[in-house]
């Protein structure tokens, strides 16, 4: 009997990858849209850490204020240390980078 | 933990205390060392005052990069010399008066276990400035930069990241540099030893 799936299960939460959401803001004002933030960060996580380490850690924009220069930024706990350290080699394109708070919900955050 | 960081008298001149004071405490640091250059006589002799705060500590650092004058320096407070070839590197190092070795960093490597057992016998610190990392050669500097850091760790010697900031660009937050610094082999405990301020205080 062939079954045709349509949906995929719920992953279990054990299986599902912790997160982490960093608040940070920084100094200069270069950019337009989450977009170009993403790939800022995705390159420069990249260039640092390489492409492997880039994909696990699936750095996400989740909210950006341009008028205050803040974003909260998920990524994956187990490489919360890699893109923190990553953000030390953005000081041309972001300025002074100060980071606010690092927490597991972004309830927490705000 | 009471981090600190060092900056250059400049970044003090150039801004209201207001904002050094409020930039510094969101970064993290508690603690910061005001470093005046010495290139001329009158550098030497000229006052040197820092503000006050009540939730920051302002600490002095003096920096040499010419032997002539630091041989005229009669005062208490710590010395900073730049290193760089072999030459500066071991000048600074038997000197006596030399508390800091700041960059010992060049072209081709200059620093071997000879001079970190130097270093740790004298009880100096050595110091890399973190613009090392974002400028130029950066994995030139990297690469020797670990060498170094090998070096010291199995000597036992003392070591510090710091920003050296001239302006508010170079600062930069406590825990990305921590982070930065896990990527050095070095554990979270050391780390933290390496930027609470008792590292330059005792």
């Amino acid at each position: 009997m062939v079954v045709n799936k349509k949906k995929l299960n719920v992953i279990r939460p054990t299986l599902r990858h912790k997160k982490r959401y960093v608040h940070f803001s920084f100094s200069k004002e270069i950019l337009s849209d989450p977009y170009n933030l993403f790939t800022i960060l995705n390159n420069n996580f990249q260039k640092v850490f390489g492409v492997f380490l880039t994909a696990k850690a699936n750095i996400t924009v989740i909210d950006l204020d341009l008028e205050k220069r803040e974003v909260i930024v998920r990524v994956n706990k187990f490489y919360l240390n890699q893109f923190l350290g990553s953000l030390f080699f953005l000081k041309k394109e972001l300025g002074l980078i100060v980071i606010k708070k690092v927490s597991s919900t972004i309830k927490k955050l705000k | 933990m009471e981090y600190f960081d060092i900056i250059y008298e400049e970044l003090l001149e150039n801004n209201s205390f207001k904002k050094i004071e409020d930039t510094f405490l969101s970064l993290g640091y508690k603690h910061v060392f005001v470093v005046r250059e010495i290139n001329t006589q009158e550098s030497l002799t000229s006052q040197f005052l820092l503000p006050k705060s009540k939730k920051l500590k302002f600490h002095k650092l003096f920096l040499f990069s010419d032997l002539k004058l630091l041989n005229k320096y009669k005062s208490l407070e710590k010395i900073i010399y730049v290193g760089g070839n072999l030459k500066e590197n071991t000048l600074a190092i038997n000197n006596l008066k030399v508390n800091i070795l700041l960059n010992p960093i060049s072209e081709k490597l200059s620093f071997d276990e000879q001079s970190a057992n130097m270093i740790k016998q004298q009880n100096k610190i050595v110091a890399f400035k973190t613009s090392l990392y974002t400028d130029r050669f950066v994995l030139r500097n990297l690469k020797q930069t670990q060498f170094i850091i090998d070096l010291l760790k199995i000597k036992q010697a003392d070591f510090i990241f710091s920003s050296f900031a001239r302006n508010y660009e170079e600062l930069v937050d406590i825990n990305i540099l921590k982070s930065f610094l896990i990527n050095f082999n070095l554990e979270e405990q050391f780390i933290d030893r390496l930027l609470d301020r008792k590292i330059l205080l005792e």
